[in-house]
């Protein structure tokens, strides 16, 4: 146990302590190195002896050399009379308090110990762990990596949505660059605290490659999570990311078609009527997408009419396809909300309307008829009011049907005050997002693509200048003007 | 009486279409009509008109005297039909070997004639378009023009009679280039009716000149109609400053409208905004209107235009009107404008809300203020994501993460966009390698 003693606190974490950033990022590089690749016997040494070797080493001040021992900790086998738990404990404390520059140095190490967090924890404390690992990495969680990828699957598997949310709201907008290896000027920024994190992650291998079916599969799965918890917008901006991934010679993959029939539902739901393309969708993508969409896209045209009982008659008579999809359930879901809609689409019309009114107006999809009495759809009404779904106030009267909805606008006015927060907010986020535009304009400016773009159009600027000698003061004779200078251009 | 009246201001083939018309529409009128249809059949050639009238006043009447078919005069007729169509073709036929175009055309002409008055149109539209190879003069053209866009006419078939009427609408010919002016308009009028472009229609039938001789177009409609057309479409179609301008005080037009007084005084009450006394005149006459060729089949659509203008007009001074007033205004006995105003609400071309509590017609006033708000916060939202979107994009393609089409196997399907079903496989590393090898090849 001395041995691991001496290994293990051989180094000080401190960069303080240091002469220099790059005097720490040398040592540190040797003690992860050192710890990475401990020796049998030292192994055994920590595992026999885990309650000391938990007390050992400080989590938030020596990340490295604790990561090294819980994983061999977790790995291994341990005496009998140690209980795990205490183990798992010392692994939490870890997690929830490593040092996000240290943990760098160990980027490997650190994604295996995520990538099975699941086996160790229970689904809920795992998924808890891993969105907490993931944020304090890169805070902003603007960076894909692999883990969010297992971090949603698990989340969605067994549906411990709540934990996960504060990494899936957060908008990605970088991508790890892996098809070309860590350059090494990127490596040396190991120990830089301002590095932005799309460097740092690739480079400290704090990702596996990723592909674009893990992009595609993440965001359909994250829009699955959004549709479980009925959050249609954000269900819908998910979807659109995935049907409007970036193509190449036309092609569509089969997530991005799953992806498509539900984005037709989750507009369907979100707002009534069928959702309009992103303008950045190419015109033979959604070719292709109305090819395989068909019967949603008739479901979707049908459902702004009032064709209740063709609507009824289509959604029966698709019922193989859509289990086949396994988008039963949120068609079902679409066709409940057909009659709702029609509910709200009424404020276009009345400013107030008697409950007997609307059950006169609206036709339920299911079952292609008007509701049985008023009394079901004063529930309806005021279900809707309370889910927030519909603006509007009840006034209840003697009888359910001569009780009146009056129908609110659809936007409250804000205060000044308000308004101007809000304004600020965008102003704020924008000004941000030109700062990310930045740095990928300099980063795209950096690559090899487009130096080689501007020595191709450099060339073609020396060629065109020499050719154009055409200017006004130079004298041509009407003669010429058809043979010379013409021919030449 | 007052259809049949008009009936008989009208010339030419239309004339017996108009008869047939009322004898199927109008109960009243009915025997009369047909009667008249039979006589007018009679006076002509055509075997399939009189069959056709004889057969309804049959069902209708089958007691009087005309019911009974009269197979002698369709013997003779039929006879004297055939030995015309050869006599003509031979005579044709000689003028083509002798080669004269001037005879050819007229040949042609009186083929075309002849074809017309028999009721066989597709022939008479073979000959009267030969007849375009000999033209010589504009003269001519102009009346190969007025030929074929007649025959348009009995077939319904507005865009024919449209192209036709373009032809000439533009070539001068001197001394009756008014005559042929009034004919143009008229004729184009009453097909861009029948295409149910009204506002248009309505236009064409304004640019009518009135002092150019009902003769001249009296083939398609006589001035009654184009001052019912005329006005009625342009009731449907045009704002109160504009019929106050264009009808009420243009001359020309006020000459066609003194043959109808009804129109004139429907639209000088809608511009003084005396709605329901307007609509009640209207109503007055629609059976008759009914009863007109051209105007029966968009009657419906006209009338309900021009009611909804009324009440959209009606609504405007007021921020809000009871449901009651508006149906003693506009509703028939026992009936609600309620089901119309839905619709209107529905259509967008009435800006209001109806209030069913307090039985009231609301008219929407949105606060400028909460627009403006709406309207920002949207922009910026959406300027936000699209800026986030786009550069996710960017960084995707930079990051060489397109989904792409794998390779392409050679077999079916190939050249359309094609669904990729391997979409566990490791795409995504080959789509980066394949751009990395295009970099160095490039």
């Amino acid at each position: 146990m001395e041995e691991v003693r001496r290994i293990f606190v051989e180094f000080s974490p401190s960069p303080a302590v240091y002469p220099s950033p790059k005097a720490y990022d040398v040592a540190a590089k040797s003690y992860a190195a050192c710890v990475t690749r401990l020796s049998i016997s030292i192994q055994t040494a920590i595992q026999l002896n885990p309650v000391e070797a938990l007390q050992l080493l400080d989590p938030s001040t020596n990340s490295i050399g604790c990561l090294s021992i819980i994983d061999t900790l977790l790995r291994g086998s341990i005496p009998e009379t140690i209980p795990r738990s205490l183990i798992l404990d010392g692994a939490v404390r870890f997690l929830l308090g490593f040092d996000p520059i240290q943990i760098r140095y160990v980027g490997a190490l650190f994604r295996s110990l995520l990538e099975d967090l699941g086996s160790f924890f229970s689904p809920l404390v795992a998924v808890e762990l891993l969105a907490n690992a993931i944020l304090r990495i890169d805070p902003s969680g603007s960076v894909f990596t692999s883990t969010h990828l297992i971090m949603v699957k698990l989340a969605y598997d067994t549906n411990c949505i709540e934990p996960a949310l504060k990494v899936l709201d957060a908008d990605i907008l970088f991508y790890p660059r892996n098809s070309q290896p860590a350059r090494p000027e990127n490596a040396k920024h190991l120990y830089d605290a301002e590095a932005e994190p799309y460097i740092y992650i690739a480079s400290a291998s704090l990702t596996d490659a990723i592909k674009s079916t893990s992009i595609l599969e993440y965001h359909l799965l994250q829009a699955m999570v959004y549709i479980s918890r009925k959050d249609w917008p954000k269900a819908q901006v998910a979807l659109e990311r995935v049907i409007g991934h970036p193509t190449k010679d036309k092609a569509v993959s089969k997530i991005m078609v799953d992806g498509y029939k539900k984005w037709v539902l989750v507009g369907l739901l979100r707002e009534g009527r069928p959702p309009s393309f992103p303008s950045y969708v190419t015109s033979a993508t959604k070719s292709t997408y109305n090819g395989v969409g068909e019967a949603y896209n008739t479901i979707a045209s049908l459902f702004t009419t009032d064709g209740a009982s063709a609507l009824k008659e289509e959604f029966d008579k698709g019922r193989s396809t859509w289990e086949e999809d396994l988008n039963l359930t949120l068609l079902e879901e679409a066709i409940v909300s057909y009659q709702k809609w029609q509910v709200i689409n009424l404020r276009r019309i009345y400013h107030q309307v008697s409950i007997s009114q609307i059950r006169q107006m609206t036709l339920s999809a299911q079952t292609a008829e008007t509701l049985k009495d008023d009394e079901e759809v004063l529930l309806l009404v005021s279900d809707m009011i309370e889910s927030g779904m519909l603006k509007g106030q009840l006034q209840i009267g003697p009888t359910a049907g001569e009780s009146y909805v009056t129908f609110h606008e659809e936007h409250a006015l804000m205060t000044e005050a308000e308004f101007a927060a809000e304004v600020a907010r965008s102003h704020n986020s924008i000004q941000v997002l030109t700062k990310q535009y930045r740095v990928t304009n300099e980063r795209l400016g950096s690559t090899k693509d487009y130096a080689r773009h501007l020595i191709r159009e450099h060339k073609r600027m020396e060629k065109d200048l020499a050719d154009a000698g055409v200017g006004f003061d130079s004298h041509i004779e009407d003669e010429d003007l058809m043979t010379g200078v013409l021919g030449g251009a | 009486m007052l259809t049949l009246l008009l009936v008989v201001v009208v010339i030419g083939r239309t004339r017996y279409e108009r008869l047939i018309l009322i004898g199927r529409c109008c109960v009243p009128l009915r025997l009369e009509a047909l009667k008249a249809a039979i006589t007018e059949a009679k006076s002509g050639s055509d075997i399939t008109r009189y069959k056709d009238a004889w057969q309804l006043l049959r069902s209708v009447a089958p007691d009087e005297p005309e019911a009974k078919r009269d197979d002698e005069w369709i013997e003779s007729t039929e006879l004297a039909n055939r030995n015309e169509t050869t006599r003509l073709e031979t005579e044709l036929k000689g003028y083509k070997n002798n080669l004269i175009k001037e005879s050819i055309r007229m040949g042609n002409e009186d083929l075309g004639k002849h074809f017309e008055s028999i009721g066989k149109l597709t022939e008479a539209t073979d000959a009267y378009n030969k007849m375009r190879h000999d033209v010589s003069t504009t003269k001519h053209i102009f009346d190969c023009g007025i030929h074929l866009a007649s025959i348009a006419f009995q077939r319904h078939d507005w865009a024919t009679v449209l192209s036709n009427v373009g032809k000439i609408s533009n070539i001068q010919t001197g001394d009756d280039e008014q005559a042929q002016q009034a004919y143009t308009k008229v004729a184009s009028g009453v097909a861009l009716m029948g295409l149910g472009n009204y506002y248009d229609a309505a236009n064409t039938l304004l640019l009518t000149n009135p002092n150019v001789s009902p003769t001249e177009y009296n083939t398609v409609a006589s001035p009654n109609d184009v001052a019912i057309y005329g006005g009625l479409l342009a009731l449907a179609t045009m704002d109160r400053k504009a019929l106050q301008a264009r009808i009420l005080d243009n001359q020309s037009f006020r000459m066609f409208l003194e043959h109808e007084p009804h129109i004139r005084k429907a639209i000088s009450l809608f511009v003084n905004g005396r709605y329901s006394n307007c609509l009640s005149i209207l109503e007055s006459v629609r059976a008759d209107y009914l009863l007109d060729i051209y105007l029966q089949p968009h009657m419906p659509t006209i009338y309900s235009r021009i009611r909804e203008k009324c009440i959209v007009q009606y609504f405007i001074p007021f921020s809000c009107v009871t449901l009651d007033s508006l149906d003693a205004a506009f509703g028939a006995p026992n009936q609600s404008v309620e089901p119309e105003l839905i619709r209107m609400i529905r259509d967008g071309s009435l800006r209001a809300r109806i209030d069913a509590k307090n039985k009231l017609l609301v008219a929407v006033s949105p606060d400028p203020r909460l627009v403006v708000q709406t309207n920002a916060l949207a922009v910026a939202r959406k300027y936000e994501q699209e800026a986030k979107e786009r550069l996710r994009r960017v960084n995707l393609i930079f990051s060489g993460l397109e989904a792409s089409g794998a390779k392409k196997l050679p077999g079916p399907g190939v050249g359309g966009p094609e669904v990729n079903e391997a979409w566990y496989e490791e795409n995504g590393q080959l789509a980066g390698q394949g751009a990395e090898r295009e970099d160095q090849e490039s």
